[in-house]
């Protein structure tokens, strides 16, 4: 996997995205120490993928007609952060998370949609272990018309960990014709583990579509029954199910060696 | 000579009696075909061999070769050699069926089996079934019609090769041409070293599978046994020659009121 600096285009505290800028990136936080803020001039269509996130703060703006798809892959201490999102006119940003960070902490992302046709697509896919007490506040705001946002969160929660998605999608006065989507779903594994939902939909306007699900439970027993009944023992059943819950996540993720990386973190794990 | 046998078995599940004492012995190298009205116990008896944990066993035993294996998880059941081909099969998100094929052949055998060797059996059994060739990489029943998923059963029985199998209604969602291509994988596999217990409403799987005994079920017992002339005898006329000829009475079930939902936006399920 080869890593192109980002050293020259950081100014003040500053990455600065532009047109001209090759297309992917590999950033691990060393690199991003003293980066507050990244900005995409306009029509900047960027590619990055933050190994092991440390960003406690961090403000990302995406001027008109750039696109940044943005993949997180935490495998270390949760720290309490928060990332907002600015989004300008005729903008694209998916966000994909996978979460295998291990402790105590709440990850804030806010993604402002503040000019049409700006769209957003966040996806999570989440394990919380031991002791872990995570909580991912996924917030929208739809304050231009013509936005569009959906938020998918996956998560298992195993052991005695806690495990929250929470987060409000806001279509503000204004902004007609804006649709947004909240899916979060959690998979118990023990007794003592906790899973929290609270998908909240705020709408301030008529013209809009909006819908939200949550689904939170233990593994189907009717599928565990189903691949027990092939010889696969308890665990070995669990574990392809999670896998198979937990996967989908990939497709977002293109390098192979991440993609293994991943699945073979999620094995781990269970 | 492998044997299964149930003994005065007594099951129950959410708090009522399904199964009243059902008396069975499958010998090796039968077909036994299982017949009855619905909700009469057919499929609770067929999930209980397989050990479904949604069933309690309050009284009996299910012995196989002298062994009670009531003890015993459905994946030891599996390994011991009893499939189950279920009448409503799961589908399992995200697990995809070359992966759990592969997982449920190397449980059976010390080194796992190599890619080429599993590719070869897999494509061949779903030719011979006549079912699309990319299944290996389709999500487990994910989008598979009734039928394609009542052949996946089979594929799985032709590979996992068990001694005893259970099919419960193989046949429903088949249109004629794929009941054939069922059948002739059954007669294929009808060995006699192979014992078979199909439940099925139609005496057609039965015209091309040729049982060697039949059973009818009724109130939670096997309460008859017979031969092809008792399947033909049920399919021109129903069970209502019980009552006449064996003093036989039908306990209908009573009427439940369905719940009704008013759409919530969350659930807490089984996912």
């Amino acid at each position: 996997m080869e890593r192109t600096s980002v050293s020259k285009l950081i100014k003040n505290g500053e990455l600065v995205f532009t047109q001209q800028d090759s297309f992917s990136y590999v950033l691990d936080s060393a690199e991003l120490e003293n980066v507050s803020s990244l900005v995409l001039k306009k029509g900047a269509r960027i590619n990055l993928l933050l190994l092991d996130d440390a960003a406690t703060k961090l403000k990302i703006v995406l001027k008109e007609n750039s696109s940044l798809d943005f993949k997180s892959l935490n495998t270390f201490e949760i720290k309490n952060s928060e990332k907002t999102f600015d989004l300008r006119a005729n903008t694209e940003l998916k966000l994909s998370f996978a979460d295998f960070s291990a402790g105590k902490g709440v990850e804030k992302v806010t993604v402002n949609l503040l000019g049409r046709n700006a769209k957003c697509n966040w996806f999570l896919s989440s394990i919380s272990t031991q002791k872990d007490n995570k909580e991912f506040k996924v917030s929208i705001n739809h304050i231009a018309p013509d936005t569009t946002a959906t938020v998918d969160s996956y998560g298992v929660a195993k052991d005695e960990s806690r495990l929250v998605f929470s987060g409000v999608s806001h279509i503000q006065t204004n902004a007609q014709k804006s649709k947004t989507k909240q899916n979060a779903r959690i998979m118990v594994f023990s007794r003592d583990a906790i899973a929290v939902a609270k998908p909240i939909l705020k709408i301030d306007e008529n013209d809009v579509q909006a819908g939200h699900a949550a689904a939170l439970g233990q593994v189907n027993e009717e599928h565990l029954f189903y691949l027990r009944s092939r010889g696969l023992s308890e665990n070995e059943a669990k574990t392809l199910i999670i896998m198979g819950y937990l996967k989908p996540i990939l497709r977002n993720f293109e390098d192979e060696e991440i993609k293994q990386k991943i699945e073979k973190l999620i094995l781990e794990r269970v | 000579m492998r044997e299964l046998t149930i003994k005065d078995l007594h099951v129950s599940t959410e708090g009522k009696e399904i199964l009243k004492g059902v008396n069975l012995t499958i010998y090796q190298g039968e077909t036994i075909a299982l017949l009855g009205p619905n909700g009469h116990g057919k499929s609770t008896l067929l999930n209980v061999i397989m050990g479904h944990p949604k069933y309690m066993i309050t009284s009996g035993t299910i012995e196989l070769d002298g062994q009670d294996i009531t003890c015993l998880g459905p994946d030891e059941r599996s390994k011991a050699g009893i499939f189950l081909g279920m009448q409503y099969p799961a589908e399992v998100p995200g697990v995809i069926n070359a992966d759990f094929l592969k997982a449920a052949i190397n449980v059976r055998n010390e080194k796992p089996i190599s890619l080429y060797n599993f590719y070869r059996v897999v494509d061949g059994t779903t030719k011979e079934l006549g079912m699309p060739l990319d299944l290996a990489n389709r999500f487990l029943n994910e989008g598979f019609s009734g039928g394609e998923k009542k052949r996946n059963e089979i594929l799985q029985m032709m590979i996992l090769k068990p001694d005893f199998v259970l099919l419960d209604e193989i046949d429903s969602g088949l249109d004629v041409d794929a009941i054939q291509s069922v059948a002739n994988a059954l007669k294929k596999n009808q060995t006699p070293d192979r014992s078979f217990l199909i439940i099925s409403h139609y005496a057609r799987l039965f015209d091309l599978v040729t049982p060697t005994r039949s059973l009818v079920m009724i109130n939670g017992r096997i309460v008859l046994e017979g031969g092809m002339e008792l399947i033909q005898k049920i399919d021109k006329s129903g069970y209502e020659f019980l009552k006449l000829e064996h003093g036989i009475e039908i306990e209908k079930e009573a009427e439940t009121m369905n719940q009704i939902s008013i759409g919530v936006c969350a659930t807490r399920e089984r996912f």
